[in-house]
């Protein structure tokens, strides 16, 4: 017991470091949105300017100290004004890359100031042990840093709950514009949350430095640990963080009392472990309804151009031929984390998952395949495939935890998943062969010796087949069915889910496949030497490489080739080496550098930039030589076969939707029956889109059932309900806007077969449009559209587009919500009859929300009437629209029971005389 | 548009910054591929070297992610101008270059490849994680490869063309006894390791170190994560009930490690390894903790041994400016001066050409190099008998002790440490 109590004072010691490591991200996070991986590495520098003003000029504790917070701060304060402001309106991938380059900038910087050794620091807090409880031993200098950590906290607590900044901070971090218009500066108040952060991050690693001395990476390496205390705070509550530290600390130094000796690596992967099963138990499925979109990355189109396929094989084959040896190897490199780096683009770039495990995924691919060939003697040629398949489930199993979170938090996730196994495997003695380590004999296929010291050309080769392969089967999922799955997923997973789909299914997929070409990566890597090390499959590497896949262009195969230089060895560094010299530490520096610039100026990558400098060369050359160039051929309509959709019936039953304790809905019922429009109106917030979201699943109802021809679908998910035909549209359209409108509509109308996901990594299959789709095309005049990307079309077509992809899934049941806002009189009118035409012609049960009345009562068979969440009225549009309880609802009346009555009155007058 | 301009134009103007800052600082480590001087100027002894120069190269990491040794490097450059100083090898002048492994395999096979392209005559003095990585290169080259400093890869440590004076496996037995000895035959005997693929092997070999001096109490292992920050836990987990602490880490975590220990006020032995753990640089800014310590080295204490002076004295008048506060005591940057004291030994009784295949044929043969006493006379035509060791030509260690923040050798003697391994370890 006494052992116990003395690791948990230790624990408690170590656990006021993570919190006070953990304080700055949190502000950081509050006042910008911004996860801060440059945390440790800005605090960092602030400790190394205290300890030279202090050790190495004599300056006294109190003044350098001082000195080195306010470096921090300013830091802090020219990262938001200089990189973090004009990224202000960029995707959350795109600020959490420039918060690593200045992390690699700023490590880089420090280290050719100062080296890369460990310097001593001397602490000036008190050193004396004091003995509790019988025995018990207890730090003092820790129970101070303790102390220090509770009165940050509660400072920062009341700081942001009750003074004017702090409401000003929250103001701006959920609403800018509306805060703007109250007079408080989004950028001043960002700026100043980022100076008190970086403050913060530079007090506490001057605090720390006497403790776990200073280096470089090690401030960093705390912060990524202490990133755990701030998602159990889910980076808003500080004494929560506080806490979560401390218990952190603690829970991490008893497992290294009593774990450590049986398992390697436990303890410190034990925030790490916590990470991942915070994120099991908590996270949501869908996002929300007010998740506002913002600027990804641009994802690119993937068409095989045979010009451009020639001439890179011809160019990179003759540097693998011509060039000697360390060229060689540098093109080996460049292989082995282009494909990591395509597994970034897979994953990342096309469905939106910021997964920050990839090197790490690729380091099990290497254990796996380099296990069963050095102990169980497998061919090389097995033992690779194995590694590949192998690490599939294993990238699924990471996803199980990431589907349910979403931008900052996947980020982290990732991270922690992919520490946990360097930490838990790569690095464990038992698990890797102990002192011998993995040998393996030299790879060879089909008897074909590649081994790489010996054949460096044939083992290049194998890397740049094994690339061009994996190029080929992602630029054919880019242009299947299952890319604009993915795409749309990434895009907007609520409207992907109102197509029919299984968002969940499309992320694992996207883990399975990015984990098996990351493997790949790995592998190739992995056994251009005899022994195997897989340390090098750290988590730092896999941090960078989503930076190189950036700067690349993350949406783009060719992407994954330029990023794919900047790593360490590969051509980039082998360059360099022949132009500078030996450039060491400045390599990091220049990288850092180049990753700012580049988000700052081509957040959509260099690969972009690129693509749309040379398409015109391109097109010239095409225009010569056809083949050359291989533009797709223009989409031919088959002529639209009007066919009648299977008829369902939509019942709803007492639907009651509650938000907390605000009743959004308070009992609905209606009945929808094929070949009928049934209209739904009411004044704002009446809770008419609450009623579809409950009955599309969007939202969970409180009480009440849905019914799809009698089958009860409450229950049921989004993605279900829609393949059992029931389709919405958004009020906020909803479109996929980086993809074209064909590729919207293809998305909705595609087959979701499960034989696809297999053959589209091989070769797209784009199936004949089906007769919804076709029809909504001519009927809402997209013909000559189709081929424009969406963010590039007119208002009204957006919105006709909008109706016409929900069209497109073929539905039996079509909720239209508000699908006339902001069209013109003839447009309205226009859109009434082909809303007519779709339930007169086609057969579709139809529910309708909208505002203007002439549309709701000329193509109505029945209408249901909301006001504050109560269905007042139901019945045919003449009866509602002589209802007196509607006509008191929309104009206001003070007291709708006498005005009822004397409507009744005036009504009976009539009747008599 | 233009707000892009500007925020572009600021930052070019604040990466320039940091490298004006960089490029002004003091550095503490060369990064350039450094060149010792080919032409003598002033010689103290000896004429001046003539001739085509020859090529060698010291293999060290100097940048990336992990430990660096800017010593090693530092070191190698001083002794190779101090070897031009004294007649060059054979008469000819060395041609020094220091290749940065970049603490990866990637950069460790670079640089073995290089020193092939250069044909390189011997590397000399190296230090790497990723020894494997270049040997096979060295090897097939017939490159020597002498007196890297704490190689534990298997090719490094068991190679027709490698000579090793130093082994981690030896250490780890050296500490075993040394433990045993200070600690008597009862009682428990701690050591601290940092958690790697290797620490099992490492713990097999203290323990077997122990038995030979007729232990008979408990071993109690204990591993510190490499990325570790706080450094009390593992002090208290160490203290626990121990009588004598091993303290395994390296210069870096060390540092870090013996403050705490002060702070808890540990009464054990302290055991720990000359040029790592107990470095004169550790030693001296924990002078109170490390009172009373034993150290395990392979070598004399350059602190107080006089067989260190003329590698004192020579690193004083050859070390640039920015190089001169470095701990030259660390293994990495001894064994430069050993490695290049041997190459000299055996290359001066050379004639003729001196290719990389013509002097390991010479190493093979010599019976009796003389490392100016810091070693045993080293017979290197005798491989170890141990076949996973068989490059070890030495095998004899030294008990320091510190005293007051200095490091002295009470007994001067070599203690081999061979006979323990072979009969506990076996080959």
């Amino acid at each position: 017991m006494k052992e116990f109590l003395t690791f948990a004072f230790l624990g408690i010691g170590l656990g006021s470091l993570y919190s006070l490591a953990s304080q700055g991200l949190l502000v950081v996070y509050r006042g910008s949105g911004i996860l801060n991986f440059a945390q440790g590495a800005v605090g960092m520098v602030g400790a190394y300017i205290y300890w030279e003003l202090d050790h190495q000029h004599g300056l006294p504790y109190g003044v350098a100290l001082i000195l080195g917070v306010a470096a921090s701060a300013l830091i802090g304060a020219l990262t938001q004004v200089l990189i973090m402001g004009p990224l202000r309106r960029s995707a959350p991938l795109v600020r959490i890359v420039a918060t690593l380059g200045l992390l690699i900038v700023l490590q880089a910087a420090v280290i050719l100031r100062y080296g890369s050794g460990v310097v001593v620091v001397h602490s000036e807090l008190p050193t004396t042990t004091w003995h509790i409880l019988g025995g018990v031993a207890v730090q003092e200098s820790r129970m101070i840093l303790l102390g220090i950590a509770v009165v940050i906290t509660a400072v920062l607590f009341w700081a942001y709950r009750y003074t004017s900044f702090g409401r000003a901070t929250a103001a701006v971090s959920q609403n800018q514009r509306s805060a703007a218009a109250l007079g408080w500066s989004p950028d001043l108040i960002a700026t100043a949350n980022w100076a008190l952060g970086a403050g913060l991050g530079g007090l506490a690693a001057v605090l720390i430095a006497p403790i776990a001395q200073l280096q470089a990476s090690t401030m960093t390496n705390l912060v990524l640990a202490a990133m755990a205390a701030a998602l159990i705070a889910s980076f808003r509550s500080f004494p929560i963080c506080l806490l979560a530290g401390v218990l952190l600390g603690i829970g991490q130094t008893e497992i290294q009392n009593y774990w450590d000796v049986h398992v390697s690596g436990l303890s410190p992967s034990f925030p790490f472990i916590v990470i991942v099963l915070v994120m099991i138990v908590r996270g949501q499925a869908l996002p929300l309804r007010d998740a506002f979109l913002q600027r990804l990355p641009a994802v690119g189109r993937a068409h095989l151009r045979p010009i451009a396929i020639i001439l890179g094989i011809a160019i990179y084959s003759a540097g693998i031929l011509a060039l000697d040896k360390s060229w060689v190897n540098g093109f080996i490199t460049t292989f082995g984390f282009g494909l990591v780096l395509l597994s970034i683009v897979v994953l990342t770039g096309y469905t939106g998952q910021i997964s920050l495990c990839q090197f790490a995924l690729a380091g099990v691919g290497a254990y796996i395949a380099s296990r069963l060939v050095s102990v169980w003697h497998w061919p090389f040629e097995l033992g690779f495939i194995a590694g590949i398949v192998g690490t599939v489930p294993v990238g699924m199993i990471f996803a199980l935890p990431a589907v349910r979170a979403r931008g900052v938090n996947l980020a982290i996730v990732t991270l922690g998943l992919g520490t946990a196994v360097n930490l838990l495997v790569f690095n464990s003695g038992p698990l890797t062969g102990g002192f011998t380590g993995t040998v393996v004999p030299h790879p060879k296929i089909f008897g074909y010796d590649i081994f790489a010291v010996t054949y460096p050309q044939r083992y290049a080769f194998f890397g740049f087949v094994l690339f061009i392969l994996a190029a080929v089967s992602v630029s054919s999922i880019r242009r299947s069915r299952t890319g604009r799955q993915l795409i749309a997923v990434r895009t907007n997973e609520r409207a992907a889910a109102a197509l029919g789909i299984n968002v969940r299914s499309i992320k694992l997929y996207a883990f399975g496949v990015a984990a098996a070409i990351a493997a790949a990566g790995g592998i190739l890597i992995a056994f251009e030497n005899k022994t195997i090390f897989y340390g090098q499959f750290d988590p730092l590497t896999s941090i960078n490489a989503m930076a190189w896949a950036v700067i690349g262009g993350v949406g783009f195969i060719h992407g994954a080739s330029v990023g794919a230089w900047f790593a360490p060895g590969a051509l980039g560094t082998v360059l360099g080496d022949k132009i500078y010299g030996n450039l060491g530490n400045y390599i990091l520096l220049i990288g850092g550098g180049f990753l700012l610039l580049t988000v700052l100026q081509t957040p959509n990558g260099v690969a972009a930039v690129q693509a749309e400098k040379l398409r015109p060369l391109g097109q010239m050359i095409g225009r010569r030589v056809k083949w050359l160039w291989a533009e797709p051929k223009p989409i031919e309509l088959p002529t639209p076969e009007r066919q009648r959709v299977a008829p369902k019936t939509l019942r709803v039953d007492n639907l009651v939707v509650r938000y907390g304790r605000v009743t959004a809905v308070a009992g609905f019922s209606t009945e929808v029956r094929p070949g009928t429009v049934v209209g739904l109106i009411g004044p704002n917030g009446a809770g008419k889109t609450s009623v579809i979201d409950g009955i599309t699943g969007f939202t969970t109802p409180t009480e009440g059932r849905v019914y799809i021809d009698e089958v009860d679908v409450t229950g049921t998910g989004v993605a279900q309900r829609a393949q059992m035909g029931l389709s919405r549209s958004f009020q906020s359209l909803e479109l996929f806007e980086d993809l074209t409108v064909l590729e919207n509509l293809r998305t909705a109308a595609d087959p979701r077969d499960k034989v696809s996901y297999l053959r589209d990594l091989v070769y797209p299959v784009n199936p004949p449009l089906p007769g919804t789709a076709v029809a909504a095309i001519t009927e809402f005049r997209l013909g000559d559209d189709l081929d424009r990307v969406v963010e590039n079309l007119s208002y009204g077509q957006r919105r006709l587009l909008a109706i016409a992809r929900a069209v497109a899934i073929s539905p039996s049941i079509l909720l239209l919500d508000e699908p006339a806002a902001g069209l013109g009189e003839s447009e309205s009118r226009e859109l009434a009859q082909l809303v007519r035409r779709l339930c007169d012609d086609w057969g579709m049960s139809i529910l309708l929300i909208e505002h203007d009345m002439d549309f709701v009562m000329s193509i109505c068979d029945h209408i249901e009437v909301l006001d504050f969440g109560k269905q007042i009225a139901t019945g045919t549009p003449a009866e509602i629209k002589s209802n007196p309880h509607v006509v008191a609802a929309y104009l206001g009346v003070e007291d709708p029971e006498e005005a009822a009555q004397a409507a009744e009155a005036d009504a009976m007058k009539g009747a008599v005389g | 548009m233009i707000k892009h301009r500007r925020a572009l134009a600021a930052v070019g103007a604040g990466v320039l910054a940091t490298v004006l800052v960089a490029a002004c600082s003091s550095s503490k480590k060369s990064t350039d591929t450094g060149t010792g001087s080919s032409n003598a100027s002033g010689s103290s002894s000896g004429t001046a070297p003539s001739g085509p120069a020859l090529k060698v190269m010291t293999i060290v990491p100097l940048s990336g992610n992990g430990v660096v040794y800017p010593q090693e490097s530092a070191g190698a450059q001083a002794t190779v101008k101090w070897v031009n100083a004294n007649g060059g090898v054979a008469g000819h002048p060395l041609d020094l270059e220091v290749c940065d492994d970049q603490n990866s395999p990637n950069g460790a096979a670079a640089c073995g490849q290089k020193a092939v392209d250069d044909k390189v005559v011997a590397v000399v003095g190296s230090f790497s994680l990723y020894g494997n990585s270049f040997m096979t290169a060295l090897t097939s080259a017939s490159i020597p490869y002498i007196g890297p400093c704490c190689p534990f890869a298997s090719q490094e440590v068991a190679s027709p063309n490698s000579f090793i004076f130093s082994a981690g496996s030896l250490i780890s037995v050296g500490e075993g006894i040394a433990a045993g000895q200070v600690n008597g035959k009862t009682g428990t005997v701690v050591a601290v390791e940092t958690a790697s693929p290797a620490t099992d092997y490492s713990n097999k070999l203290i323990q077997a170190g122990l038995k030979s001096t007729g232990f008979t109490g408990t071993f109690k292992p204990i591993t510190v994560s490499a990325q570790a920050t706080d450094y009390a836990p593992t002090v208290a987990q160490a203290t626990n009930g121990s009588s004598t602490i091993i303290v395994g880490l390296g210069q870096q975590q060390a540092q870090a490690f013996f403050p705490a220990l002060a702070s808890a006020g540990g009464k054990q032995h302290i055991i720990g390894i000359g040029g790592n753990s107990l470095a004169s640089s550790v030693v001296k800014a924990n002078a109170d903790a490390t009172n009373g310590a034993t150290v395990v080295d392979y070598y004399p204490p350059l602190q107080s041994s006089d067989k260190w002076k003329p590698f004192i004295d020579a690193f004083a008048k050859y070390a640039s400016s920015d190089q001169k506060n470095l701990d030259i005591s660390l293994l990495g940057a001894e064994t430069t001066w050993i490695g290049f004291k041997v190459m000299k030994q055996v290359g001066d009784k050379m004639s003729g050409d001196i290719t990389a295949s013509a002097f390991l044929a010479t190493l093979q043969k010599s019976t009796s190099v003389d490392t100016g006493g810091l070693t045993p006379p080293l017979d290197l035509s005798k491989p170890f008998s141990a076949k996973s060791l068989s490059s070890l030509y030495n095998t004899s260690l030294t008990f320091e002790k510190v005293d007051n923040g200095k490091i002295t050798w009470p007994d001067s003697k070599f203690i081999d440490a061979g006979p323990a391994f072979l009969q506990y370890v076996g080959g």
